[in-house]
């Protein structure tokens, strides 16, 4: 309760086990709908759930090679002020908010993955906010995990840059929940990750889930340059890889920052000592900002150096809202589509997970995959 | 206003002069240089007293006369040596807005930008008409609508120096591309503007420049001035040449200091360009940002000969050379 000013219950989920944990405190009504984007983060609504929450992740491109993973929104805004955050661009009610209805959350999930159940759904819950960042957050995810336990075809992702794991580590999870973690080094979570835990704090956090039998993932992204960022990547992998095995990384992603013109303005009206908006960028046909096509391909090399030295070289990895000739560049190869990098996917986990995939994936049935 | 009192007075236009004018939005115009010297000539020949001077008396330990409209032909007066002029008088109790309402009504064919209707909220402000009068009355009197999400966009646009103002009225900017300026920092607007008087600046150049140039600044750690003070900024901005000429060197060496790995790709790209494609008979193009892998090559026949021509040519050795080395940046 320390990070928030108020808590708002609507009357509807009152009852349910997340509508009771703030009790006497809340408020009881609908969501004070607060306007000011820094303000909403200090007010949690918890609410029940209106329409549908799970769909294919916003950001797909078909422009793009894009991992098509699917998301369920039913987290909005975050506790944590990343000077990078598209949220701060998106939100109309940037009440802190969650729906409290995890029961029917999973029968959507689960009417919706029946109807494919040869395929692998990676769900996430980190599209409009931290999956886990404060109390009662990381007891919804509590509450997912045990559901998505049960659930053959279908994987949990949360996404966190926070250290609050304790409800998640003695549930039932049947490793079918897969905890990540954004990753940049210290003076990036110092300087642009304002409020979030620490690079130290993610990793104990990250060993200790780890030791409670979650398949880790490890999201180095957004990358961010700035001068010395070379040697601070290489302190950082080093890190991860003495409090993780490479063997319990499912996966790892790399994606470098991007923001549109008009973010460009909100970042610098509301941070305007960050200096992440200054650096040789170009806007690509998705009317996003990135680094230069050859910096970021140095970036994500050195990356992979990195992994690779680490002996995370056969975790698999991937780049988010890249170009085929990116791919080509940084791996030597590329995915042909959507639906394959959804199929090599599947392919990684089946092999190296066998126990989280129990149906061989069937490349014909991905590559057919319209979005 | 129905039912007060107006009454003609000779005032002492010396005394007009000794006394802070707090309605002096007209003063402000002229400061801009926005005053059209010949008008109170030119209003007395045409409507000669029909437009009389207004001021109104207040008492606080002792009378002031403050000058709500007339400015021009106050000035016109003393110029000319007129000692008193015939003045309308408005009671000291009419209501603050009501006076500024006065103020308006005289200024409005002035006040025909988003600059200056920037400049007259701030005016109203800081003479503290309630934010409730400005949105309310004034905005719509105003042409805008009375959001205080509008108001907020105008007032940010009129804290920028004046000399910027100036600018975005003489160009007859919009309030969006003035947000745009409003968006950097006051210091940067105007060394900027200062510095940049000799080139032709439109209204997206001077946007895409200070963009960039913001980022440069941040990017290198340094100021403005600093900035203005390097040699190649100098050496392109001291230079003698047509305004035009040198707004496009500015914005070439801006874009270079911006992009400085892009650029010497570039650089590099249209060497090649030039050596084995240029003066074909098709054009070879790719994307400049360098995010896509594609170059388009096209041609425009009139009949097979040409045709046969153009497969000639681009079969050539050299043409696959230089195929070969752009696609290798791309």
């Amino acid at each position: 309760m320390k990070r928030l000013k108020s808590v708002t219950v609507h009357p509807a989920v009152r009852a349910s086990r997340l509508g009771k944990i703030f009790d006497d405190q809340a408020i009881p009504g609908d969501s004070p709908r607060i306007p000011d984007y820094r303000e909403g983060k200090r007010h949690l609504y918890i609410g029940p759930k209106k329409g549908k929450m799970f769909h294919v992740c916003a950001s797909l491109d078909t422009r793009y090679i894009c991992c098509s993973t699917h998301v369920i929104s039913h987290i909005s805004n975050c506790p944590f002020e990343c000077t990078y955050c598209f949220l701060q661009n998106y939100l109309t009610d940037t009440t802190l908010s969650l729906v409290a209805d995890t029961g029917a959350i999973l029968d959507e999930i689960r009417e919706k993955t029946v109807l494919q159940p040869w395929r692998l759904f990676r769900i996430g819950t980190w599209e409009l906010g931290d999956s886990i960042a404060i109390p009662p957050l990381n007891q919804a995810a509590a509450e997912l995990v045990e559901g998505f336990s049960g659930m053959p075809n279908c994987i949990l992702k949360l996404r966190t840059k926070s250290a609050e794991v304790e409800p998640l580590l003695d549930i039932d999870h049947g490793r079918k929940t897969v905890v990540s973690w954004t990753i940049n080094p210290r003076q990036v979570i110092t300087r642009e990750e304002i409020g979030t835990a620490g690079l130290d704090a993610r990793l104990d956090a990250m060993a200790r889930v780890s030791s409670a039998g979650y398949p880790i993932g490890l999201h180095f992204d957004p990358m961010i340059l700035f001068p010395g960022w070379e040697k601070a990547y290489r302190q950082t992998v080093q890190e991860i890889f003495d409090a993780v095995s490479p063997e319990e990384v499912i996966w790892i992603s790399i994606g470098s920052l991007r923001f549109n013109p008009e973010m460009k303005k909100k970042i610098e009206n509301n941070y305007p000592a960050s200096t992440i908006t200054a650096q040789e960028m170009v806007l690509g046909d998705d009317n996003k900002f990135r680094y230069l096509r050859p910096i970021r391909v140095d970036m994500y090399r050195h990356l992979l150096d990195l992994l690779d030295e680490h002996g995370a070289g056969h975790c698999f990895t991937y780049l988010c809202m890249e170009r085929w000739n990116v791919w080509h560049e940084v791996f030597g190869r590329y995915p042909m589509s959507i639906g394959h990098l959804d199929f090599l996917m599947a392919q990684s986990v089946y092999n190296r997970f066998p126990e989280i995939c129990a149906c061989k994936p069937d490349r014909q049935k991905y590559l057919a995959l319209e979005y | 206003m129905r039912g007060l009192s107006f009454f003609i007075e000779e005032i002492d236009t010396s005394e007009l002069f000794a006394t802070e004018q707090p309605y002096a939005f007209s003063l402000l115009l002229k400061r801009l240089g926005l005053w059209d010297e010949t008008w109170p000539f030119n209003s007395f020949q045409g409507t000669g007293l029909l437009s009389p001077v207004l001021v109104q008396k207040v008492f606080n330990k002792r009378e002031k006369i403050l000058l709500v409209d007339g400015f021009k032909r106050i000035e016109w007066a003393r110029a000319t040596q007129i000692s008193t002029v015939s003045c309308l008088v408005i009671p000291e109790d009419i209501p603050l807005a009501d006076v500024c309402a006065l103020v308006l009504a005289a200024q409005k064919p002035w006040i025909n930008t988003p600059a200056l209707k920037a400049l007259f909220l701030r005016f109203l402000l800081n003479l503290e008409v309630p934010r409730e009068t400005i949105l309310n009355r004034f905005m719509p009197l105003l042409g805008l609508g009375p959001a205080e999400s509008l108001l907020r966009k105008y007032l940010k646009i009129s804290a920028m120096p004046e000399t910027v103002l100036l600018f975005c009225h003489e160009k007859r900017f919009s309030m969006k591309r003035c947000l745009n300026l409003a968006h950097h920092k006051k210091g940067l607007l105007e060394t900027f503007f200062s510095r940049t008087r000799g080139l032709h600046l439109s209204a997206s150049l001077a946007e895409e420049l200070l963009d960039n140039i913001n980022d440069i600044l941040k990017r290198e750690g340094m100021s403005p001035e600093q900035f203005f003070e390097t040699i190649d900024v100098r050496r392109v901005l001291d230079q003698n040449t047509d305004a035009r000429v040198k707004a496009s060197s500015f914005r070439e060496l801006i874009r270079r200091l911006k992009f400085p790995v892009l650029t010497e790709i570039e650089k590099d790209m249209n060497q090649i360009h030039k050596r084995l494609l240029a003066g074909r008979r098709f054009n070879v193009n790719w994307d400049r940002a360098l995010e896509n892998r594609q170059l388009h090559i096209n041609t425009a026949i009139k009949d097979t000969d040409e045709f046969r021509s153009v497969l000639y040519e681009l079969q050539k050795e050299e043409t696959l050379k230089g195929i070969e080395a752009l696609l290798s940046y791309l």
